[in-house]
């Protein structure tokens, strides 16, 4: 496991960069973290990275939100950005039910879930990752992945 | 014209039944889905509906044919229609598409016109629903234009301004988190469980809206734009630092009524402004955190001290969060205009952005 500390948006937005230039298309990335960590404002930055123009706002309500992506990671094959909330969730039943397996680990498409910790039942996914993010004392954020 | 609607777009399945003549509402009803609908069957409501909305959508247009022909017969309920109308966005994509499948379906069956609607086009136009306030102009609207709508729900907060019955533009909108996820994420770092809008709501109303000066983000932007998600943050190192009090109950009311002090103030400056600057003649308030009555009041006033030639306009309790009533409504509007769609191409939206 790999830790990193972030002291503010800017820095949180380096590491974003870096995430989202490894991506290939086919990922699941579960974010872990408590109220007001940082994981919606790190999707947003994922976004921006893989050239996604619609705005990203958190779906806790609606759930999931599927984004086109364009530019570099388009050209590299990844084409859709897929994120999930599962804050209202309850249990893996629900997660099928929002129609989350027809776009989690297929090909072009990266699948960023916040709340993972909610449906532990996403570590199967092949190539599932997670980053978990924790409060640091003086406002920033300590990241492990 | 006679309108059956249907609205799945998040966790509601709903359905409607509207007919105008001459400008008029003749007849109307509407259907939410319940317990007791679910419970006939021996269901329940699914609190994340989805792919459910598929189980739940049949009982509710059964529900909807009994009140409009008097018994549980579609057949007999699509020989009253002359448009089927649908939310085809924005929302969530799997929800949407049960709705606009069948919709889909029904139009063709029934070879009757179809309308995809706009979620938040339905918000505004529950203003012109019976009971509510724009009621009577639903023949003539001279004179309401231009008209503001601050839409706020859970999923939603954005400001609109309608220049006339058609156009919309969009000033500006949330970039992060919807005023009613900040109201219910306030509720659980408090422990008053989720959703918890409407318990800090009430907790508010006993509590010291000035006790806690917690942050008013982008108040003082000249943009129209909002962000909550500051606020959150803000709420939370707060009781972090003050985890103690949180056992005392007056602590709990006064910082209930502080959070919702700072997203009301946010909500009505930026309306307000816009109001000012677009010479709005309406201003129309619409969504499920439009049944907030803090907000209610605060805008009210805001609007009589510093616009009071302006109408303000507020919906009616039953038509705030999401209904399949508003489908209805907007769609007249739509057919009005001759816009329909073509049941072969027509399909779910869920960025779908309004006035964009």
């Amino acid at each position: 496991m790999k830790t990193v500390r972030v002291k503010n948006v800017k820095e949180l937005d380096v590491f974003a960069k870096k995430i989202a230039n490894g991506f290939c298309g086919g990922e699941v990335l579960g974010l872990v973290g408590d109220l007001g960590a940082g994981k919606t404002t790190f999707v947003q930055m994922l976004a921006k990275h893989l050239g996604v123009r619609d705005a990203v706002k958190s779906p806790t309500f609606i759930l999931m939100q599927v984004f086109t992506t364009t530019g570099a990671a388009k050209k590299r094959g990844v084409t859709q950005l897929c994120h999930v909330d599962a804050y209202r969730l309850k249990n893996k039943t629900e997660l099928d039910a929002i129609g989350f397996a027809e776009y989690a680990g297929t090909s072009g498409t990266v699948t960023v879930v916040e709340w993972a910790d909610r449906v532990p039942e996403i570590h199967k996914f092949s190539g599932y990752q997670e980053i978990t993010f924790d409060f640091l004392k003086n406002d920033g954020r300590f990241l492990r992945y | 014209m006679r309108i059956l609607a249907i609205e799945t777009s998040c966790d509601e399945s709903a359905a409607a039944y509207l007919e105008v003549k001459e400008g008029k509402v003749a007849n109307f009803a509407h259907v939410v889905a319940t317990q007791a609908i679910h419970a006939k069957y021996g269901g329940v409501v699914p609190e994340v509906a989805a792919r459910e909305h598929s189980t739940t959508l049949p009982l509710v247009l059964a529900e909807l044919a009994k009140n409009v022909v008097g018994k549980e017969d579609g057949a007999a309920l699509g020989k009253k229609v002359d448009v089927v109308a649908v939310t085809r966005g924005p929302g969530l994509v799997t929800s949407l598409k049960v709705g606009v499948d069948t919709a889909r379906a029904l139009a063709a069956a029934w070879n009757k016109k179809l309308i995809g609607v706009n979620h938040i086009d339905g918000h505004v136009r529950a203003a012109w629903l019976p009971g509510a306030p724009l009621e009577e102009t639903l023949k003539n609207s001279r004179g309401i234009f231009p008209a503001l709508v601050l839409v706020v729900s859970g999923g939603h907060t954005e400001l609109l301004l309608m220049r006339d019955e058609a156009q919309y533009s969009l000033l500006g909108a949330t970039r992060d988190d919807a005023a009613g996820e900040a109201f219910d994420k306030a509720a659980k770092l408090m422990d008053l469980g989720y959703p918890g809008g409407p318990a800090i709501s009430r907790l508010a109303g006993e509590g010291d809206a000035s006790k806690y000066a917690f942050p008013r983000p982008m108040i003082d932007d000249q943009n129209f734009d909002f962000s909550f998600s500051g606020l959150k943050t803000a709420v939370r190192y707060f009781l972090q630092r003050e985890r103690e009090q949180l056992r005392d109950s007056q602590f709990v009311r006064d910082v209930a009524a502080s959070v919702e002090q700072a997203i009301v103030d946010v909500l009505v400056a930026k309306t307000v402004r816009a109001a000012k600057q677009t010479h709005a003649k309406t201003v129309i308030l619409a969504g499920g955190v439009a049944a907030n009555p803090k907000l209610r009041r605060t805008l009210g006033d805001a609007l009589t001290q510093q616009l009071p030639n302006v109408r303000y306009a507020e919906p009616p309790f039953t038509y705030c969060t999401d209904n399949a009533a508003m489908i209805a409504m907007a769609a007249y509007f739509t057919a009005k205009r001759g816009k329909f769609d073509e049941g072969k191409k027509m399909e779910a939206d869920p960025h779908w952005e309004l006035g964009r």
